[in-house]
């Protein structure tokens, strides 16, 4: 059994751009993290890296491998914790609206009674206990049944 | 844990089981009181996940956003 969240947000930009922005390394940089490969021309089961050089209490190395790709809707890769032991699964999906893109990102695979117990005080609504302003960024927890 | 045992119609035991694993893992802490052992939640054993995930996200989508903006000018 592992656990998911999900978060989900309006962009007032078209799919494709928004799958720029999700595929780009020179973009990803900017907004997500580093990225050694063009992951809109990767191969499917390629390797590729994604670093945060400012990560703090963890590696900030993630050892991805491209899952799905299917343009401009739904990008899925698996990452693993460099000297770490998570290994969770990131499925973008992107549905067109009238004022641009819904963002939705299942992050599923954590393992454990810590996923366990973070997906469920998420569901539960004790995110006020977090210093930091959640907004509306992870709106929903539940179980995941699917193999990471 | 008489009281856990009594609201959850499970046994001592399984309830001694579950308190265990989550004492181990840093999420309840005990405390002996003469025959009677108390128990609180430490939420600080959960909030360095939680808090990491949501600033991370928090961030991560603020950014997007204006990164977006520039892509949108270039197309």
């Amino acid at each position: 059994m592992s656990y998911a969240y999900d978060l989900e947000r309006e962009l007032p930009h078209r799919p494709e751009q928004v799958w720029r922005a999700l595929t780009d390394p020179g973009l990803l940089s900017r907004w997500f993290m580093e990225c050694d490969q063009d992951l809109a021309s990767l191969p499917l089961g390629g390797r590729f890296t994604l670093t945060d050089p400012n990560a703090k209490g963890w590696s900030g190395i993630l050892d991805g491998e491209l899952r799905q790709r299917a343009v401009p809707a739904r990008l899925v890769y698996r990452t693993d914790e460099r000297n770490g032991t998570s290994s969770t699964t990131l499925t973008w999906t992107l549905d067109p609206t009238e004022s641009g893109t819904r963002l939705h990102l299942h992050h599923a695979g954590w393992q454990g009674l810590r996923g366990f117990m973070t997906a469920q005080f998420l569901r539960m609504g004790w995110r006020s206990l977090i210093a930091t302003n959640l907004n509306d960024l992870l709106d929903r927890t539940q179980p995941d049944t699917e193999a990471p | 844990m008489s009281e856990l045992v009594a609201a959850h119609q499970v046994s001592q035991p399984a309830i001694s089981r579950h308190l265990r694993v989550l004492r181990e893992a840093g999420l309840v802490s005990v405390r002996q009181d003469g025959r009677r052992r108390c128990y609180r939640i430490e939420a600080d054993g959960l909030l360095p996940l939680l808090g990491y995930l949501t600033s991370f996200w928090d961030q991560r989508l603020g950014a997007l956003a204006a990164v977006l903006d520039d892509v949108e000018e270039e197309s």
